[in-house]
């Protein structure tokens, strides 16, 4: 296989993973703020978070695999990244000043940025001189 | 089903190309703050590159696409990612108002396509529209705009009703179409939608005029 045929297929393989992994932070995000809020959990409301996680996985994984975590484990990083989208999209949901969408889709983008930075900052400090 | 082009696939995509772009756009700048050049040269060249390949997708989209002008009672559902709202003109009149000017008015009737939705959503949550815009363009591309109020009304599946527009357009304009669109400018930005930069667009024929 080529070195882009290698490039492709491993930056389709982080797009698949950052659905996975986006879609589940933003299904746990919505079922913690049900719980939190002594609501329940709708089934409306799992798919529409599930499906603007898998959105903002897909759309953060290669970016951030690619050029800020590439001597990160993988696992580490998808798992540390999807922790901080969930923790963000939390926090949005409450701090929005009305009901909407967008503030938690936001947060949960910072929540993920700020994760991906933790890491890598975290990862040069350990790095042996 | 003829609609304006927005889809489930170009919203994605367009979800997916302002996600990328803010990540690049917050890696450049970490990596600015932090004095990583390396870092913000990749960042930098990926958000050029993507944005490239981005309107290179618009273009396509466009350079592909059909203009078609729709006879009165045909049908265009303007979608809101899922395209319940059809649109049709259904009467025009024309009278002289003096100055050269004719004021045209144009009876569009909006109806809410029930064939649209899934059998489990409610047939009586109303849908609100996106914002309008409706104009009377001429055979030299000139847009004599109208008011869109009278679009705004919320409906609930398989209601409908009908609205008149009126324009004001110079009596040497000839070849008279309505353009009725979305106006929300993001679908600008959406590959295949018919807003999007030199894409044609579906415009209606007036009935004979009264």
């Amino acid at each position: 296989m080529t070195r882009v045929g290698r490039i492709g297929l491993v930056t389709a393989g982080l797009i698949a993973a950052g659905i996975v992994f986006g879609a589940a932070a933003g299904v746990i995000a919505i079922a913690m703020v049900g719980l939190l809020a002594g609501e329940g959990v709708w089934a409306d409301a799992l798919g529409v978070a599930g499906f603007s996680g898998a959105v903002l996985g897909a759309a953060t994984a290669p970016v951030l695999s690619w050029l800020l975590l590439r001597r990160i484990p993988i696992g580490r990083m998808f798992v540390v990244c999807a922790a901080g989208t969930t923790i963000g999209a939390v926090l949005g949901w409450f701090l929005a000043p009305a009901f909407d969408i967008v503030t938690p889709l936001a947060a949960a983008f910072l929540g993920c940025l700020l994760a991906a930075v933790a890491l890598f900052l975290r990862a040069r400090v350990r790095q042996p001189t | 089903m003829i609609t304006d082009g927005l889809n489930p696939f170009a919203v994605l995509l367009f979800m997916g190309a302002v996600l990328t772009a803010l990540t690049l756009a917050a890696l450049y700048l970490f990596a600015r703050i932090t004095k990583r050049a390396p870092l913000a040269r990749l960042s930098s060249r990926a958000f050029l590159g993507g944005t490239v390949i981005y309107l290179a997708l618009i273009l396509m989209g466009s350079l592909t696409s059909h203009g078609r002008v729709l006879a009165p009672g045909e049908e265009k559902h303007i979608c809101e990612i899922d395209c319940h709202l059809a649109y049709s003109v259904t009467a025009a009149t024309a009278e002289s108002v003096g100055g050269g000017l004719v004021r045209h008015v144009v009876t569009v009737k909006v109806r809410f396509d029930e064939a649209t939705i899934s059998e489990r959503r409610s047939r009586t949550a109303p849908l609100s529209p996106n914002s309008r815009y409706v104009a009377l363009v001429d055979d030299r591309g000139h847009e004599y705009r109208g008011s869109a109020e009278g679009l705004m009304k919320q409906l609930i599946p398989g209601e409908s009703y009908t609205t008149d527009i009126a324009f004001e357009v110079p009596q040497k304009a000839t070849g008279l179409r309505l353009v009725l669109r979305n106006a929300d400018p993001e679908t600008t930005l959406i590959v295949g939608h018919e807003n999007s930069l030199l894409h044609r667009t579906t415009t209606f024929a007036l009935a004979k005029a009264s």
